[in-house]
């Protein structure tokens, strides 16, 4: 049977969680959201599925591959998300065998997907509506392309309306708030949702464990814990009623963590006490009050992934080749100071604001790159022209390779998710903007430049960059234009 | 890069062939500015037959996808995979309206 699965959601009910990720790939009780609506597909016998995916694509594709690890062939499409699923329907344009179910892969459901098809199947209704206990469950039978009750797959749609439903024993979950997304976290883990498959082992009464996990019983006080591979809980740490622990979190001495979810690459630190909370990194979020917080102190709360521009060997390999650049300049200063006494001896150079690659952390907690002085001098020849910049490189504001610099009022003014790509690559003195795209071009050249930059960056692209502006400091457009 | 226009009732088409990169941009740009304004608010790029493209030609789509908003216009792009590769690289199906074939985004005004 074939199976379109509706994996779109943009997940704003879900924020700050969803601010790198989506809703899909939020993990509950230790596997992706995704993952446990797949494996109810596996354990029917399905065999291919079609996702479709909006935000975070690259993402779950990259999660979920083509499939095999579940003996299953996905195929995947794009949308811009949470559209009409009849119109996602309309653009699918693949073969599909009838019948053939569709279901959304960004909620949660237990209850016995074949318990569904086996009963649908024997009505003749060209459309069949899954219900769970009474509440939609998000999945369709369907024998006529015709004839679909396609509101019902709308995530945000939870009253049942399809013309026929078949009513099986379980429950969904919308996950259509923190408070709902920490609840289905716990039900998990006290197997309340007893058709998910639970990762890892129990290794005493209540504590079920992942690989390569240090956890003790007597961290155990009353209640259910789950806790993910490659953790490390110290042995006077309290676990109180269900805890979730996601994959690689450290537990530090003395914590208390009670009724919360804590999830992956996750430090809480030494005393801290948790209750009814969600703890991604740094963020604290307590679903009793509705508060969430941005904890700065490190020692408290960290997110173990959180990586700079400006740590490991980068900044000294950089600062260095800065330094290295500055004195291959040296005699086009003086060059450049003649120029500028001839050409503009009124205003000899001008100060722009631009955005570094130096990190703080703003009134709120949150790092931020701050901004720097960027000089350039008054000159029309680009390379004499942006020679201050060199002191920006030396400084660590600038990277040798990256995107181009923009001011912080421009960078502020991208909102959306494509527009923030690009602020994932670091600023630099030379990059694909400052070597191919004209000066003058629009915001979006440089934008889309740089968000390609952005996706592509590594050693081996910056060198290939780095040989190409050699060979465009050295043309005459360079000290011409 | 070889461009052809038509129309299908109020629908503006644009099939576009080829190379699809810095060195064409512009005259794309221009010319699909032009049907943008002259139009019907109803606009396809099909790039179905594009066998290149870089991230000017996406700015030139970012442009298309603007001046039809300006316009409260629709635009509705048909990608290669090559063109869909770059597309879902730079997260823009999450702005545009993609389908999988000039039929199907015809058929998508129809439906709407």
């Amino acid at each position: 049977m074939d199976v379109i699965i509706f994996a779109d959601r943009e997940g704003q009910e879900l924020l700050p969680l969803t601010d790198q990720t989506c809703v899909a790939l939020l993990p509950l009780a230790g596997k992706l959201i995704l993952e446990h609506t797949l494996e109810a597909l596996v354990d029917v016998g399905i065999k291919k599925v079609h996702i479709i995916l909006s935000p975070f694509a690259d993402q779950v594709k990259l999660k979920l591959g083509d499939g095999m690890r579940w003996g299953l062939t996905l195929t995947y499409s794009t949308s811009r998300g949470e559209e009409s699923t009849l119109q996602e329907f309309l653009k699918l344009q693949i073969p599909l065998a009838f019948p053939f179910l569709m279901l959304r892969g960004d909620v949660i459901r237990s209850g016995s997907v074949k318990d569904f098809i086996e009963q649908a199947e024997l009505l003749a209704a060209p459309c069949v509506q899954a219900l769970y206990g009474g509440e939609n469950a998000y999945m369709l039978l369907c024998r006529n392309a015709a004839d679909l009750d396609f509101d019902t797959l709308n995530w945000n749609n939870s009253i049942s309306l399809a013309k026929t439903a078949v009513d099986v024993v379980g429950h969904v979950s919308r996950i259509d708030s923190l408070a709902a997304f920490h609840q289905a976290n716990l039900d998990a883990a006290a197997r309340r949702l007893d058709t998910l498959l639970i990762p890892g082992r129990e290794t005493a009464l209540g504590l079920t464990q992942g690989r390569n996990t240090e956890v003790y019983p007597q961290n155990i006080k009353q209640g259910i814990a789950l806790i993910g591979s490659n953790c490390h809980i110290h042995p006077s740490v309290e676990l109180i009623g269900e805890v979730v622990i996601g994959d690689h979190v450290i537990i530090d001495k003395r914590a208390t963590i009670e009724s919360s979810v804590i999830l992956p690459h996750t430090y809480v630190g030494e005393l801290i006490e948790l209750r009814n909370a969600i703890v991604r990194g740094n963020d604290l979020i307590r679903v009793d009050n509705g508060s969430i917080l941005k904890i700065s102190d490190t020692f408290l709360l960290a997110d173990l992934t959180t990586t700079y521009f400006n740590t490991g060997l980068g900044p000294f390999f950089n600062r260095t080749a800065g330094l290295f650049l500055l004195t291959l300049s040296l005699p086009f200063w003086f060059l450049a100071l003649g120029l500028v006494l001839t050409q503009n001896p009124s205003k000899p150079f001008l100060v722009k604001r631009l955005r570094g690659n130096k990190i703080v952390l703003n009134d709120f907690g949150v790092p931020e790159r701050t901004e720097f002085s960027a000089v350039e001098l008054n000159v029309t020849p680009p390379v004499l022209r942006y020679l201050p910049r060199v002191f920006a490189v030396v400084n660590g504001d600038l990277n040798l390779m990256g995107s181009l610099p923009v001011s912080l009022e421009v960078a502020k003014k991208r909102l959306e998710e494509w527009e923030r790509l690009a602020d994932q690559a670091p600023s630099g003195l030379f990059g694909p903007t400052q070597l191919n795209v004209p000066a003058g071009a629009s915001e979006e050249e440089i934008l889309m430049s740089d968000s390609v930059y952005a996706t592509q960056v590594n050693r081996r692209t910056n060198l290939r960059y780095l040989f190409l502006s050699i060979q465009a400091l050295i043309s005459s457009k360079a000290w011409t234009h | 890069m070889i461009l052809n226009e038509k129309k299908h009732g109020d629908i503006d088409v644009v099939e576009l062939t080829g190379r699809f990169a810095m060195a064409n941009f512009s005259d794309v740009r221009d010319r699909l500015k032009s049907i943008i304004e002259e139009g019907e608010g109803k606009l396809v790029i099909d790039m179905e037959k594009v066998t290149f493209i870089d991230s000017s030609a996406c700015a030139v789509l970012i442009s298309a996808y603007k001046g039809m908003q300006l316009r409260e216009g629709r635009l509705v792009i048909v990608t290669s995979s090559i063109v869909q590769s770059l597309i879902e690289l730079t997260r823009l199906h999450t702005i545009f309206d993609i389908s999988p074939s000039q039929a199907a985004a015809l058929l998508t005004f129809d439906e709407s």
